[in-house]
């Protein structure tokens, strides 16, 4: 291990890349797993001096895919790591001025020195995604949203905030809940919902259960999203799959609301082909459960996704525009190919 | 007479007129009041007086500046689409010129970059960087706008925040020789005679697809009078026999519609330029029957292809056209009968559609009742939408004058012709 | 003579017309001296009042440039100092307007008699020109009736004139419903036959007198009581030498338009009717057709004269579901519901649970809570309390309404007013803050009107109270308020208010006079009657005679036999003037010879109050206020009159104290050369008190 990785026996103290992933993310509850991959890649490069290019890469490579390895949903993270690798190797193939080398210090110099303001970035884009999705929500206008998707919560709040100004908007939130993991935590999303009411636009809240039933008086969904993929459909929280279908048999625009260093590099072909496991739907007997197999419980929304085909979703609120679900691959083409 | 009463009237052809004679800021205000007033209308109107007026405010621009130039295109672009912002081609011509523009400067600037870069060796990295990066990436399509995926973690400067704002512009404008930029608006003017050139021919060329999607005995069935469709239709008809079926696409359209379909078009404002109309199907043999809206639906099952114009066509493969249009497309989808909309890529809008209400049109309510009939104006509300919003997944193929293209293709058509950065200029 | 020479000469002009462009003319009248909109026409022009946001006159512009109208003439009446400001700042004014000439024309008119003849003395027109009013809102494209004209005028030059007529139905809120035009139509050749307008309300005048020759000239008849007259002529420039020659037509429609038709015989001048049966064409002739067109503009039946379009620069008006059109920048609370068919302002904020429907509201408004708007028109800076309830009222720029109050319908509230919380605003009145005209000072404001507080005060339209104010006032509230219209007994007709600007003198002996019309038609058949005998020099006798028969056949009052008699003579006065004599000399020729007839048509003599003389003073002046030198002539006359003792020195007395006599500059103006008369007078009667008898004698004296 000590050979492979440079890192751990150069600095004083290894670098854990699985903890401080962790940690950042621990640490700021703004942040997104793709952001906190990148973040966390960056302090791996501070901590490991080397300074050459395919040494750098292999660190890359490989602490990667040990980070991935120790996650259990590495969906959002991989588009994060994928995107830092790439960025580094198109940067060093061009042909610069001062020849590779000096490229790559130029490089790493940079990507050092700003971290912070990838993160910064990361947040404005929000922000743009806000101010874009804005338009969405019309006068009158009622919202079903889901969980507990940061940019989504902005994005509402920006509509909420622009009370009196030029463009003001009244709207009503249907937001659907799903139950704590213990029952005595609060859901998540109950912190928006809290947000939004004290702004003054009324929140119902609901059960997953009653989607069908509520989404009559709903005028456009909107969701989050952990990761789009290259197909334009997005992986997100368990529960969303649902509400598409729902929304696409009612007529319902469906927006998914994602920054565009969500999109990963992944072509899933259904809800099973995943690279994840998850234990969703577990069959047992008496006999497995005598045998000391606990049965799973239902599946805790905030750990479990789902996927959702591209055909049923309107558009994608990115942080470069609305873009429809084929557009997405050609996103990702352009930094693949 | 009517040679005196067509010229009180005002509208594209003396907008067009006037447009030489008349200081230029008197124009805009003209085409500005002429667009409100709705005296013109219809999308090539709009896009052919759009394309003049900016062909006349390039030239009478006396600055070399690109960065100014693009200043000056948008102030008057915004004013022009906020006069009518549901004649969506007006800033859809706003914006090509606008990306003209552009891409002059940036030619130029690149250049005037390699040159520089040879010459002053830059050791100062991230300027380096920077050329470098904006060099390589170009891919030949010249798609020179940053990577969006990449800008996360590309370099702290302006042009990362604001990709392509007349700051990224500013310093090629200083930088360049006087002498070239000189060519820039030059060439930016052949550019705009290029559109106008193209809004003349779009027609013929979509026309000439028409052989490969109408076959013989086929029966189509399209509505409205718009021109795209019929020198389609006719096109067809030099070559095959075939059966048109026609909704009269009343009460906006059906007085237009009952002239195309039996040729005796009345000078009507929208078609009195170079192009005159020309002779009617049934003057080539071809059976078309002429069908009130409501029974689009009864005869659907006997069509074996739609074929309609449009207004407008959006970046998520949806579009807007005369009302009614919705009606037949989702008929045409129960029957599962494939939707072909012909219309010229200058009809094809970058803005992604928010609210689908507020791109419709609401006309005069007296063409549904008659004003004289005082008891029911007074007692019923009336409305009139000139437009109907139809959804990507109601139409199987566009045909452009570049091609035919599915819907979800044409967020491609729109990146190729707009620039990212024009999109809400 | 004269015409016939124009006539040839227009014909010409129309050969040349299908060859060269020609230039399309229009007279705009900003002011149709009406007091419809009164009480807000005490502050601004009635065409600067908003219609969905939107000063009237922009319409009208607008509907000049959509014809291809290159020169446009505007004449200003009451505050054309605020028009005129307006029009300079406004988009017609810039560069790009479509108007190759916007002319703003002021004139001391009264009438819109006046301003044609004043056009006709400025010799602007040169062709053919549309006569609209400064209140017309149509999309209508004027060139097929254009074209109709100029044919008619190439093959007949003696087809004048052609009117506009859209067709409405038998039902319909945006004709007038007091009043209705009937027009007499010979279809085949859309020629106007005769003129009417019966009064719904007086039941002796709901027949028409058809003249037996018109039914047996004419094949086919069209008597057609279903257009709503938009007031929209095409003139040729014959039309104004008619005007010029009928010196005493006021106003185009009942006096012009019906006496052109019924003297078909003597001067052959037709006149043509073209109606419309698409596009939109109404004039906004009083509140109750601005309450319809209101309706009109927002259910879109103008288009493209919409909210939406922002004729204005710096309108940005959006559409949304339901004809509700919305600027940028509203502040609406969160549970106040915006009903359907409704304008809404920049930075106007409503408040919680407040209804809003059918109602117009202008830019900065305030709305409170529990607000109910229920078909109200709040113009700009409107302030309404909390709880307040406003329906079908109009509440003016920067009014305040304060809480819990209620407007009722038909209540006008003017510029400024101001109503204290919880008061209650009965239906159909009319508050002004708004100076007073007589003498300049705003008055103290009504507490039992506007509440502790409140300013403003009850408008009354003319200060003497009679029958036909009263009416007047009231039915400004049911004018108003669509429902009870139909059946109600509202009686302002369009007539009586289309001859106010006559004057305030009239109103006294007015609303005994049954029909309107009867009294123009006698007027001006009265005048021309005494008048043609004046010039033949037929004795005083004769003419008296005939006067009595005249005045027997029409049953018409002793104020219109006065005014056709003081028509009559001021006009042969002018004549006699022109001819070079000298003022003082003709008239004391002409009222020494006929004194007897202006004796005979006042019965007020040795009375304490002399209401027929001071109204006989009062049309002299009001007469004179037109003529050339009338001021002198004034004097002469009254000195005349006085030295003839057909005026006792009381009626002066009362005559100069009446307000009415005071009323407009140009009334003062021309009185102004009797002041020195009337100060003698004062004085002599000072002395009279002492020495009465021998004053007497003497001036008998003097005058033998």
């Amino acid at each position: 291990m000590a050979s492979t990785t440079p890192a751990p026996s150069e600095s004083a103290k290894p670098f854990d890349i699985v903890a401080t992933y962790n940690e950042l993310l621990r640490s700021d509850p703004d942040l997104t797993m793709p952001i906190a991959a990148i973040e966390a890649l960056v302090l791996l490069l501070t901590h490991s001096p080397s300074s050459t290019i395919s040494e750098t890469l292999d660190l890359l490579e490989k602490s990667t895919a040990h980070l991935k390895k120790s996650i259990p949903n590495p969906i959002g993270l991989s588009a994060g790591t994928d995107l830092f690798q790439r960025y580094l190797i198109t940067t060093l193939q061009r042909p610069g001025q001062l020849g590779p080398a000096g490229d790559f210090n130029a490089i790493r110099a940079h990507l050092l020195s700003n971290g912070r303001l990838f993160i910064r970035r990361a947040k404005e884009s929000r922000d743009k995604i806000a101010a874009f999705g804005r338009g969405f929500v019309r006068d009158g206008s009622t919202v079903l949203t889901n969980g507990g998707s940061r940019v989504v919560a902005s994005l509402l709040q920006k509509a909420a905030d622009d009370k009196g100004g030029p463009s003001a908007v009244r709207f009503r939130v249907i937001y659907v809940l799903s139950p704590a993991k213990d029952s005595s935590a609060e859901p998540e999303g109950m912190e928006t919902v809290r947000a939004l009411r004290a702004k003054g636009v009324p929140v119902a809240t609901i059960p997953e259960s009653a989607v069908a039933y509520s989404l009559g008086k709903a005028d456009i969904v909107i969701v989050g999203a952990e990761g789009v993929v290259e197909n334009g459909g997005i992986v997100s929280r368990m529960g969303t799959y649902q509400i598409g279908l729902l929304a696409k048999a009612m007529g319902k625009p469906f927006y998914a609301v994602a920054e565009s260093h969500k999109f990963v590099r992944l072509y899933p072909l259904g809800q099973y082909d995943l690279p994840i496991e998850q234990r969703v739907i577990d069959f047992n007997t008496e006999e497995d459960i005598t045998d000391g197999h606990k049965p799973q419980s239902v599946a805790h929304s905030s750990d479990v996704v789902d996927f959702t085909p591209p055909h049923l979703i309107s558009a994608l609120i990115t942080d470069s525009g609305v873009l429809t679900p084929s557009a997405v691959s050609e996103e990702l083409i352009k930094i693949w190919f | 007479m009517p040679s005196t009463s067509m010229a009180l009237t005002p509208g594209l052809a003396s907008f067009l007129r006037s447009l030489k004679t008349n200081p230029i800021d008197t124009s805009i205000d003209n085409l500005i009041s002429l667009l409100k007033r709705r005296q013109i209308r219809h999308s090539r109107s709009c896009a052919t007086a759009t394309a003049y007026l900016l062909l006349r405010v390039i030239s009478a621009c006396r600055t070399s500046d690109a960065a100014k130039l693009i200043e000056r295109v948008q102030s008057v672009g915004r004013r022009l689409v906020a006069a009518q912002p549901k004649e969506m081609v007006v800033g859809n011509i706003v914006r090509r010129v606008l990306g003209l523009i552009r891409d002059e400067a940036e030619d130029d600037r690149e250049a005037d970059f390699n040159l520089s870069e040879a010459s002053e060796s830059q050791p100062q990295t991230p300027r380096a960087l920077d050329g470098s990066d904006r060099g390589s990436s170009r891919p030949p399509l010249s798609q020179p706008a940053p990577i969006s995926m990449f800008s996360l973690l590309s370099h702290p400067e302006p042009e990362t925040s604001l990709p392509g704002t007349p700051a990224s512009a500013s310093p090629s404008g200083r930088l360049l020789g006087h002498v070239q930029s000189k060519d820039v608006r030059a060439e930016v003017l052949e550019g705009v005679n290029e559109i106008i050139d193209e809004l003349g021919q779009v027609d013929d060329q979509i026309a000439a697809y028409a052989l490969d999607h109408i076959h013989s005995n086929e029966i189509i069935l399209t509505h409205t009078s718009s021109t795209t469709v019929q020198k389609f239709l006719l096109k067809a008809a030099a070559k095959r026999k075939f059966t048109v079926i026609h909704a009269e696409s009343y009460p906006n359209n059906h007085e237009a519609t009952h002239a195309t379909v039996s040729g005796n078009s009345t000078g009507d404002e929208e078609i009195l330029s170079t192009e005159s109309f020309q002779k009617p199907l049934i003057a080539l043999g071809i059976t078309v029957i002429l069908i009130p809206d409501s029974a689009v639906f009864a005869l659907m099952s006997r069509v074996n292809k739609v074929i309609l114009g449009t207004h407008s066509v959006l970046a998520n493969g949806g579009l807007v056209a005369s009302a009614g249009t919705r009606v037949i497309a989702r008929a045409a989808k129960v029957h599962q009968t494939p939707v072909v909309v012909v219309s010229g890529v200058y009809k094809l809008s970058p803005v992604y559609p928010f609210d689908f209400d507020s791109l419709i049109e609401y006309g005069d309510s007296s063409n549904v009742i008659g004003y004289e009939d005082g008891d029911l104006v007074d007692q019923i509300d009336v409305q009139n939408p000139l437009y109907d919003y139809v959804p990507a997944e109601l139409i199987d193929l566009y045909i452009t004058n570049l091609g035919g293209h599915a819907p979800s293709y044409l967020y491609r058509i729109v990146s190729d012709h707009y620039r990212k950065e024009d999109i809400s200029f | 003579m004269g015409p016939k020479q124009k006539g040839g000469g227009s014909k010409q002009r129309g050969n040349a017309a299908e060859e060269v462009e020609e230039t399309l003319q229009a007279v705009v009248l900003a002011d149709t001296f009406e007091t419809r909109f009164e009480p807000f026409t005490l502050d601004k022009p009635r065409c600067l009042l908003p219609l969905a946001n939107t000063p009237l006159i922009e319409y009208t512009l607008e509907f000049l440039a959509n014809a291809g109208v290159e020169d446009v003439f505007l004449y200003g009446g009451a505050h054309s100092d605020q028009l005129e400001k307006y029009i300079n700042a406004s988009k017609w004014r810039s560069l790009s307007s479509p108007f190759k000439q916007l002319a703003f024309l002021k004139s001391t008119s009264t009438s819109v008699g006046d301003v044609m003849r004043d056009l006709d003395g400025k010799h602007l027109i040169t062709g053919d020109f549309i006569v609209v009013s400064g209140d017309v809102i149509s999309n209508l494209p004027i060139e097929g009736a254009l074209t109709q004209h100029r044919a008619r005028r190439a093959a007949n030059k003696d087809a004048i004139m052609t009117m506009i007529l859209r067709e409405a139905g038998r039902n319909h809120r945006t004709k007038s419903s007091s009043s209705s035009p009937v027009f007499i139509i010979d279809p085949t050749k859309d020629r106007c036959l005769h003129y009417e307008e019966i009064d719904h309300h007086s039941r002796e005048t709901t027949r028409l007198n058809i003249d037996s020759e018109i039914i047996l000239e004419n094949a086919e008849l069209d008597i057609r009581q279903d257009l709503i007259d938009c007031g929209i002529d095409i003139c040729t420039p014959d039309v104004l030498s008619l005007w010029s020659d009928s010196f005493d037509y006021q106003t185009p429609r009942t006096q012009f338009l019906y006496g052109v038709l019924k003297d078909y015989e003597l001067n052959g001048k037709t006149i043509h009717t073209h109606i419309v049966k698409d596009h939109y064409a109404a004039r906004v002739r009083n509140l109750k057709a601005y309450d319809a067109v209101t309706k009109d503009v927002i259910s879109r039946w103008a288009y493209p004269l919409c909210p939406d379009t922002n004729l204005l620069p710096g309108h940005n008006y959006e559409l949304r579901k339901g004809n509700l059109y919305q600027e940028q920048g509203v502040t609406l609370a969160r549970s106040c519901v915006i009903g359907r068919r409704t304008v809404i302002g920049q930075g106007t904020s409503i408040g919680d649970k407040t209804t809003v429907k059918d109602t117009v509201l202008g830019r900065n408004c305030k709305i409170g809570k529990n607000v109910t708007l229920d078909g109200a028109f709040i113009w700009d800076g409107a302030v309404i309390g909390d709880g307040t309830t406003v329906r079908h009222a109009i509440v003016a720029d920067n009014v305040q309404v304060g809480s819990k109050c209620i407007v009722e319908p038909g209540a006008l509230l003017s510029f400024g007013v101001k109503i204290a919380d919880g008061m209650t605003v009965s239906e159909g009145k009319r508050i002004t803050n708004a100076p007073r005209e007589e003498d300049g000072g705003a008055p103290e404001s009504e507490p039992e009107v506007v509440g502790e507080g409140g300013e403003g005060y009850e408008y009354v339209p003319y200060e003497d109270e009679d029958d036909s104010d009263t009416e007047s006032n009231a039915s400004s509230g049911l004018v108003y308020n669509m429902a009870q219209l139909s059946l109600s007994t509202d009686s302002i007709s369009t007539l009586s208010s289309d001859v106010s600007d006559y004057g305030h003198s009239r109103s006294g002996s007015f609303s005994s006079s049954g029909g309107d019309d009867d009294e123009e038609h006698f007027v001006h058949d009265a005048a021309t009657s005494v008048y043609d005998s004046l010039r033949d020099g037929v004795t005083s006798d004769v003419v008296q005679l005939e006067l009595v028969s005249l005045r027997m056949t029409a049953n018409a009052s002793d104020h219109q036999v006065r005014r056709a008699v003081v028509s009559a003579f001021m006009k042969r006065t002018q004549q006699l003037m022109e001819g070079g004599k000298a003022a003082g000399d003709i008239v004391r020729e002409l009222f020494g010879k006929y004194r007897e007839i202006i004796e005979r048509s006042l019965f007020d003599r040795d009375r304490d109050a002399k209401p027929d003389q001071v109204d006989l003073l009062l049309l002299l002046q009001q007469d004179l206020v037109h003529r050339n030198r009338g001021d002198t002539v004034l004097l002469f006359v009254a000195k005349e009159l006085y030295d003839l003792e057909i005026l006792e020195e009381e009626a002066y007395e009362q005559w100069w104290d009446d307000e009415r006599s005071s009323s407009t500059d140009e009334m003062k103006q021309v009185r102004s050369q009797t002041q020195q008369f009337v100060d003698w007078l004062a004085n002599a009667e000072e002395e009279e008190s002492s020495e009465e008898e021998d004053d007497d004698e003497e001036e008998e004296s003097d005058d033998e």
